[in-house]
């Protein structure tokens, strides 16, 4: 038995598939491709089992197995002396690895079907690099990662990250500063914050960044891809190779719809944000244990996620999750609203046509869907008081008082669902503007005509 | 069992080769081959083991002949494996050495088109080799997903 395994986290990352030999006790060797391999302790790994097949039943027989694996930046081979010990299947390590698979499942369509059966702890009888798999290299072909990395980043980051959450003096500038804080010092180019609407149970992406301004207003089910497992379970995920993971998933989709049995499979969902992604990162904004929603990280480069960045980026996500429920409280000096005349003739400007389907609080502009749900119900009364009362400006205290709108009486998001529904404005269309005016209170500005419509059904 | 009639179509594409062995105590051992042929008649496969790397493989082999031959693609992950039991073993004659070069570019280049970094990737020792040949008594499919095990059976999966 090995004393210490070494950390060999990049050839356990799925970029390159390892391999396993075993052996049936009638001699025959059998030989396969791991979908997933991770270190368990000191002294053992486990792997993936998805399907009962040969490697299954010759680890039952006989547990000696040879493991290769492959480290994606050097290409040097690794091989590992494994024993195997026990199949679990409710424990904390199984549920770690079924949920990488969970999530690669479902952005396959394949949630259910291409599942974890167990993970199967091995002890590390010995491990050793291939000697020889690798010509020796020029110098100029040296590929080693520049160590960029390391405490005075980390301890950087932290600080930064913490002063924009507390300077902050409304959610929106906490949500904005807080993505540029992590792309500055951490280089995450590409990233989002999705708050949880708890009525709808839906994700909704607040605030992007590295996506040109787009993404705000997209949603996720709860449970549903990497971002919704992380929010069903709480528990951070980190994918990488997701190329890689992603090919595997399809090739066991095509072998099931070529068996027949494609009728029961769901059409595959888009990966939201770069449609190049190779890693991502999502991990659970919680406040003791309630959830607030999920930060989530993306990157062209399938080594982008280290084990060090999930565990640090917990820590920012516990600040990030207390700033924004801080910002999100109603404040104390939310002002009556005012009614106000209405303003001068919009002569000669854009004719905007809004249509509102009640049933599932839908709204549409000039044809293009803007926001539905809560925000959706919002922006309709705000639109409807304009036109029959003449009203201009309003406060979130008379939202919060409104039972139609259906907030929950207590941590209403409120102050989330006018950033989503402002932002979805500016985009979509920027003559009809929410602008704030004072704490707890906002115009609602128009440059143009508008006409309103209510049908039943969409 | 009965073979795929048609070896040669059937691996068509698959330029990763990995290779099981095992020795008396049936402790397995793997390494990834440089390339694999099917031979003219379609009923035999050689595969090619980079001597750097197949000290325990050879030894397993020349001991007891038992080998599994997995052949995947990496870039659709379609896999099949070959098993059965080896007739010759010797050194790869250098008229071999092109079409063992040709393959293993060939595994190169998908690999890179995944991402791999290239001047790591076209490192991997790929000559001279030992030359395996084995008459092909089973073949599986093994592309991930509940069919991977089954039999393949005259160039389809039974």
């Amino acid at each position: 038995m090995i004393e210490k395994l070494p950390s060999l986290s990049r050839c356990f990352q799925g970029i390159i598939p390892g391999s396993l030999a075993t052996c049936a006790l009638d001699g025959t060797p059998n030989v396969t491709y791991l979908s997933q391999i991770r270190q368990v302790d000191d002294r053992h790994v486990a792997i993936s089992r998805q399907f009962f097949n040969k490697t299954s039943r010759n680890l039952e027989a006989n547990p000696r197995a040879t493991a290769t694996v492959v480290d994606p930046v050097t290409f040097e081979e690794w091989k590992l002396g494994l024993r195997y010990v026990r199949s679990e299947t409710d424990t904390p390590l199984f549920v770690e690895m079924a949920l990488r698979i969970e999530a690669i499942a479902s952005h396959t369509g394949m949630k259910g079907i291409f599942r974890l059966l167990s993970a199967d702890v091995c002890e590390v009888e010995w491990i050793r690099p291939v000697s020889g798999f690798l010509e020796p290299a020029a110098p100029e072909d040296c590929c080693e990662k520049a160590a960029v990395d390391g405490p005075m980043t980390e301890i950087r980051a932290l600080s930064l990250v913490s002063c924009r959450i507390n300077r902050a003096v409304d959610l929106e500038s906490l949500l904005y500063d807080v993505l540029g804080a992590l792309d500055e010092v951490l280089g995450f180019r590409h990233s989002m914050l999705l708050l949880l609407d708890e009525k709808s149970r839906t994700l909704v992406t607040i605030s992007s960044h590295g996506y040109g301004g787009s993404g705000v207003g997209a949603e996720v089910s709860v449970a549903q891809g990497l971002i919704g497992t992380v929010a069903a379970t709480g528990t951070p995920l980190r994918l990488s190779g997701m190329e890689s993971l992603l090919r595997y998933s399809r090739a066991v989709r095509g072998t099931i719809e070529a068996a027949g049995g494609g009728a029961e499979l769901r059409r595959e969902i888009p990966l939201p944000g770069l449609p190049d992604a190779e890693s991502q990162l999502a991990l659970p904004l919680l406040v003791e244990d309630r959830l607030i929603g999920v930060l989530a990280l993306e990157s062209r480069d399938p080594l982008a996620f280290e084990e060090w960045h999930e565990e640090f980026l917990l820590v920012l996500a516990n600040q990030i999750a207390i700033g924004i429920d801080r910002l999100s409280e109603p404040s104390e000096d939310e002002a009556e609203p005012e009614s106000k005349a209405p303003g001068a003739s919009h002569a000669r400007k854009p004719r905007r046509t809004f249509l509102y389907y009640p049933s599932d609080d839908c709204v549409f502009v000039d044809g293009e869907y803007l926001i539905r749900n809560v925000p959706g119900k919002i922006l309709w009364k705000l639109l409807r008081a304009r036109r029959d009362e003449g009203r201009r400006e309003f406060t979130n205290r008379e939202l919060r008082l409104d039972a139609s709108l259906g907030l929950p009486a207590v941590k209403d998001n409120l102050e989330t669902r006018l950033i989503l529904l402002r932002k979805r404005l500016e985009l979509k269309c920027p003559d009809v503007r929410l602008v704030p005016v004072m704490r707890g209170r906002f115009a609602l500005e128009v440059d143009g005509e508008i006409d309103l419509e209510e049908r039943a059904a969409g | 069992m009965e073979v795929p009639e048609n070896l040669a179509a059937l691996l068509e594409g698959l330029v990763a080769v990995h290779v099981a062995t095992r020795d008396a105590a049936l402790v397995p051992d793997e390494l990834m081959a440089a390339a694999a042929r099917a031979s003219a008649d379609g009923r035999r496969l050689t595969v090619y083991l980079p001597v750097a790397t197949s000290e325990t493989s050879l030894a397993n082999l020349r001991e007891n002949g038992a080998i599994a031959v997995v052949l995947s693609q990496p870039l659709t992950h379609r896999t099949i494996q070959l098993k059965g039991r080896v007739e010759t073993i010797g050194p790869a004659r250098e008229e071999e050495r092109a079409e063992v070069e040709r393959l293993a570019a060939a595994f190169d280049a998908e690999v890179e088109v995944i991402g791999l970094p290239s001047a790591a990737v076209r490192r991997r020792t790929r000559w001279p080799c030992h030359a395996v040949t084995f008459v092909v008594a089973e073949a599986y499919e093994q592309t991930p997903g509940p069919r991977a095990g089954a039999p393949i059976v005259g160039g389809s999966v039974s």
